[in-house]
């Protein structure tokens, strides 16, 4: 393993940062909250508490563990560490559906983790098809630019449906770019307990995960049908990753990250890279977010900006460290 | 004992194994020969389930490998690929996914290999590590797909032990081979693939005696004892 910890010393050095992350994320904003005042039922600190700060923590804790453990899944069926949900589609494809549903049927607000899982897999089904036609579906080259294009359609799809109907969205941009400043807790209950479901299940699927590292020959040979696995794998990417876009918007490039970086930390075995992820993620993800609304208080910027800009990098050190592997 | 009856493949309209019927015995070392494209991958990922839309059938000591459940289907069938994957991790991480697999890796001598990482591991080394997750599967037929392609003498040493060892275990072993002279030294029994049709099945002796090596790859066969006085046959 390269870090020097140990596994369970640096789950346990990340847990705690996270926590820190988590009481800051609590407290600090344009408003710094008084904890004594947060416990006194009507006050103002306890208002800005319950109503913003803590259902934009839990969204941001959320966000990061569904859209990483997204990307964790899709490398992994895919045999690809450039896929993650962003990239492949899914998300836009997700997105695409929720606006397309809210634009027509804003009554039936409960359904959207559902549309969106059904916008996230014919993106991503989508993706797989092209890519299989022009080579194979591990070919980083064929998977990445199917993606690119499907990516390309639907987000045009989404500035369409956004300029002929501006009421759908009122701020496309901090939508596609994603972000929690306006999240609302009833917009977490249903996606929610989607991500933490769907997040138990993957663990059944992690001596799977371990197996397709094998190549599809020797897991065939143990058993296995890789192709079932894959299509599992990426159902469930597809509804974590589509879960989460119903309240936070398209947010980038940590699926991306995220899994590369727990991976690194964990030595590569699926449950322990799970484990490392599903901390991680969150961790990430709530960094932004504190970032995007404290570096220019009382403004802010959307989470995904931040996001971007530590994810734009890694992915070019990626191609760069492919490259010069190959 | 592995029994094959009219097994055919087709994909995409073309036929890649045609009608073939053989027997595998245990304690067995079976030589798989043929030109490339003539249908020896296939036909190991076939008997492993790898390719599932075949015709006929494969029984494995008496059970049908389509009709049987995931750990019965790995305790059928072995194999170590002729191309293996390329993974970023390290090879004590690598063999903790598969307990069983550390204890065959000190076997071959190469407990050293523990601390190095996967990526960084020559051709050679890099088989071995999967090697010895092959022999922990512990199944009736190991087959072995162009396996000393990329191996120096001493991985070939190493290789070519493993395989004589499966034999004394009772084990089946099916070896997929380009170099017939090596064929002909380790093999008990040859199979003989020609454009996925089986040509000929027999004994290292028929295979000798009925010249099929001139008859199937136009080969002239000259014996010979090295330095040592161990005999030897070569074909050019």
């Amino acid at each position: 393993m390269d870090n020097p910890f140990g596994f369970k010393h640096m789950v346990a050095l990340l847990v705690l940062v996270l926590c820190i992350v988590f009481f800051s994320s609590l407290l600090i904003g344009s408003t710094r909250l008084d904890i004594r005042n947060i416990l006194v039922p009507g006050s103002v600190d306890s208002i800005i508490f319950l109503s913003i700060r803590l259902p934009r923590t839990v969204a941001a804790i959320l966000a990061g563990i569904a859209f990483s453990l997204s990307g964790l899944l899709v490398q992994s069926a895919s045999g690809n560490d450039l896929a993650s949900p962003n990239i492949i589609g899914m998300n836009s494809g997700a997105g695409f559906a929720v606006l397309v549903f809210l634009a027509f049927f804003p009554h039936l607000f409960g359904l959207l983790p559902l549309v969106a899982f059904i916008g996230g897999i014919a993106a991503v089904s989508l993706v797989f098809l092209i890519s299989s036609l022009v080579g194979r579906y591990d070919s980083s080259g064929s998977l990445i630019l199917a993606g690119i294009a499907v990516n390309a359609l639907f987000n045009a799809f989404i500035s369409a449906l956004s300029s002929l109907n501006p009421d759908v969205l009122s701020s496309y941009s901090a939508f596609s770019i994603g972000g929690f400043s306006s999240v609302q807790s009833s917009q977490l209950y249903v996606p929610g307990a989607v991500i933490i479901i769907t997040a138990s299940a993957c663990f059944f699927m992690a001596e799977q995960m371990n197996i397709l590292k094998l190549g599809d020959e020797i897991a065939s040979s143990m058993g296995y049908c890789p192709r079932y696995i894959r299509i599992v794998l990426v159902a469930l990417s597809a509804l974590l990753a589509s879960s989460a876009v119903t309240f936070s918007g398209l947010l980038g490039f940590v699926g991306l990250v995220t899994p590369h970086l727990a991976s690194l930390l964990s030595g590569g075995e699926s449950r322990k890279t799970m484990v490392m992820t599903i901390i991680s993620g969150p961790l990430l993800v709530l960094l932004a977010d504190l970032l995007s609304r404290t570096i220019i208080m009382p403004s802010e910027l959307p989470a995904g900006v931040f996001m971007a800009i530590i994810g734009v990098p890694f992915f070019i050190f990626l191609l760069i460290r492919r490259a010069r592997r190959w | 004992m592995v029994e094959v009856r009219n097994l055919s493949l087709e994909m995409k309209q073309k036929t890649l194994l045609d009608d073939l019927s053989f027997t595998l015995e245990r304690g067995r070392i079976y030589a798989l020969l043929g030109e490339n494209g003539s249908g020896k991958t296939t036909l190991i990922r076939t008997l492993s389930s790898f390719y599932s839309e075949y015709k006929g059938s494969v029984m494995f000591d008496g059970k049908e490998l389509r009709a049987a459940g995931r750990k019965e289907r790995a305790s059928f069938h072995a194999v170590l690929p002729q191309y293996l994957p390329q993974l970023r991790m390290h090879v004590s991480d690598f063999l903790s996914m598969y307990p069983e697999a550390s204890r065959y890796l000190n076997a071959l001598g190469l407990s050293e290999l523990m601390k190095e990482k996967m990526n960084t591991l020559s051709g050679g080394e890099r088989q071995m590590v999967f090697l010895s997750l092959v022999l922990a599967q512990d199944s009736i037929l190991y087959s072995f797909d162009e396996p000393e392609a990329s191996l120096d003498a001493n991985y070939r040493n190493k290789m070519e032990n493993v395989i004589k060892s499966l034999k004394e275990e009772g084990k089946t072993v099916l070896v997929s081979l380009h170099d017939i002279s090596k064929a002909v030294e380790i093999a008990d029994s040859f199979l003989v693939l020609q454009h996925g049709r089986l040509v000929f099945s027999g004994s290292c002796e028929d295979f000798l005696e009925k010249c099929i090596y001139k008859s199937l790859f136009g080969l002239e066969r000259g014996d010979f004892r090295d330095c040592n006085g161990k005999f030897h046959i070569a074909f050019f």
